[in-house]
């Protein structure tokens, strides 16, 4: 009888093809494409790699730790081909180098508005104390109050204040520079 | 007029990040950021990393987000490896019935075959040295039984050296018997 007739082989192909649909999302979901990463890249070499341990040892058991594991460094491989790619000259560079906004379809004036908020933001940031520049920056990548406290060893009560006196100093010292208003 | 917003200019700001900048992030540690089980003594440099970092804190976010997924696959795998090897085992009690049959047959096969072989070995071995202790019993003992000498005694007529006349086998012997003399 063939492999592919094999009803635990399908069933596997199943379980990992269902698995990558939702890797794939998830991937796309958490913008890592703006890092380089092509999620169907990141799919595919988790499902390979999943599928060699399981060969090895059909009877192993795999857990979701194992499986997350293969995941984060399978992640951490494309991010570090991305960064390499990045680093080599391309045909049509900015002038400058940096391109803050990954949007193509803004304009140079638009680009340098951008860039002199981003340098904004960041002296205001600097001028932050300690304390509450860390919880500012977590929260400003996109981490919940809970992830917060988990990262920087306190109650989730004390991060949401640090960040939300944080965020309040931040916005005063940007409009005290004149850069305006922001949205979080 | 829309603000712009200070999460995407500061995730814009610290994209430029690289990895080779910033480490420390290994999938272990990312792993443990991503259940919030930070190792106390790592806990400054990895939210550091993460806050300075959008790759990293991307990357953190994805495998939080991930784990129901993994954990459902992770029970989807161990039932199906249970079933597998219950298929096995199965498979295995099949077949192994079979063998059995024929393997005790070639055990027999094989202890008759040594005991024909250990028969034709040591059968001469054990009924030759009987022979060969009996046969000359029945001839007797050459050296001690003085038959040699019996024989030699009893042939006719005595021994005949220098014989003179040549003529019959009563005369006695006569060594050096002068003829006419």
């Amino acid at each position: 009888m063939g492999r592919s007739n094999d009803p635990n082989h399908q069933r596997l192909e199943q379980l990992l093809s269902d698995y990558g649909a939702k890797l794939r999302a998830l991937v796309a979901a958490h913008g890592l494409a703006r890092h380089g990463i092509d999620a169907d890249d990141v799919e595919q070499e988790v499902r390979i790699r999943l599928w060699r341990a399981i060969e090895r040892d059909r009877s192993a058991a795999f857990h979701a730790s194992y499986i997350q594991r293969v995941v984060a460094s399978t992640v951490i491989d494309a991010l570090r081909r991305a960064q390499v790619r990045a680093a080599e000259p391309l045909p049509e560079e900015s002038e400058d180098g940096f391109q803050p906004f990954p949007d193509q379809n803004r304009g140079p004036e638009d680009r340098a508005s951008g860039h002199q908020h981003v340098e904004k933001l960041k002296a205001c940031l600097d001028a932050l104390p300690e304390r509450r520049r860390l919880p500012i920056s977590l929260h400003l990548q996109g981490f919940a109050l809970q992830e917060i406290a988990d990262l920087v060893g306190t109650s989730a009560e004390a991060a949401r204040k640090l960040v939300s006196r944080g965020l309040d100093e931040l916005k005063d010292r940007l409009r005290g520079i004149g850069a305006g208003d922001f949205d979080d | 007029m829309i603000k712009p917003s200070l999460s995407q200019l500061y995730q814009s700001l610290t994209s430029e990040q690289t990895l080779s900048a910033r480490a420390l992030i290994d999938a272990d540690t990312a792993l443990r950021a991503a259940r919030g089980r930070v190792v106390p003594h790592e806990r400054d440099e990895v939210a550091t990393a993460l806050a300075g970092s959008a790759a990293h804190a991307d990357l953190v976010q994805f495998l939080h987000a991930l784990e129901p997924a993994s954990a459902e696959l992770a029970r989807d795998l161990a039932h199906s490896g249970a079933a597998h090897e219950r298929r096995e085992r199965g498979h295995r009690a099949a077949q192994g019935a079979r063998p059995r049959r024929w393997q005790f047959g070639a055990v027999a096969a094989g202890v008759v075959a040594a005991l024909a072989l250990f028969i034709a070995r040591t059968g001469p071995v054990t009924q030759q040295p009987f022979q060969a202790h009996v046969a000359p019993a029945d001839r007797g003992d050459e050296i001690f039984n003085g038959s040699l000498e019996r024989s030699v005694a009893h042939q006719a007529g005595g021994d005949r050296i220098f014989h003179a006349d040549g003529g019959d086998g009563v005369s006695s012997d006569r060594i050096f018997t002068p003829r006419g003399g």
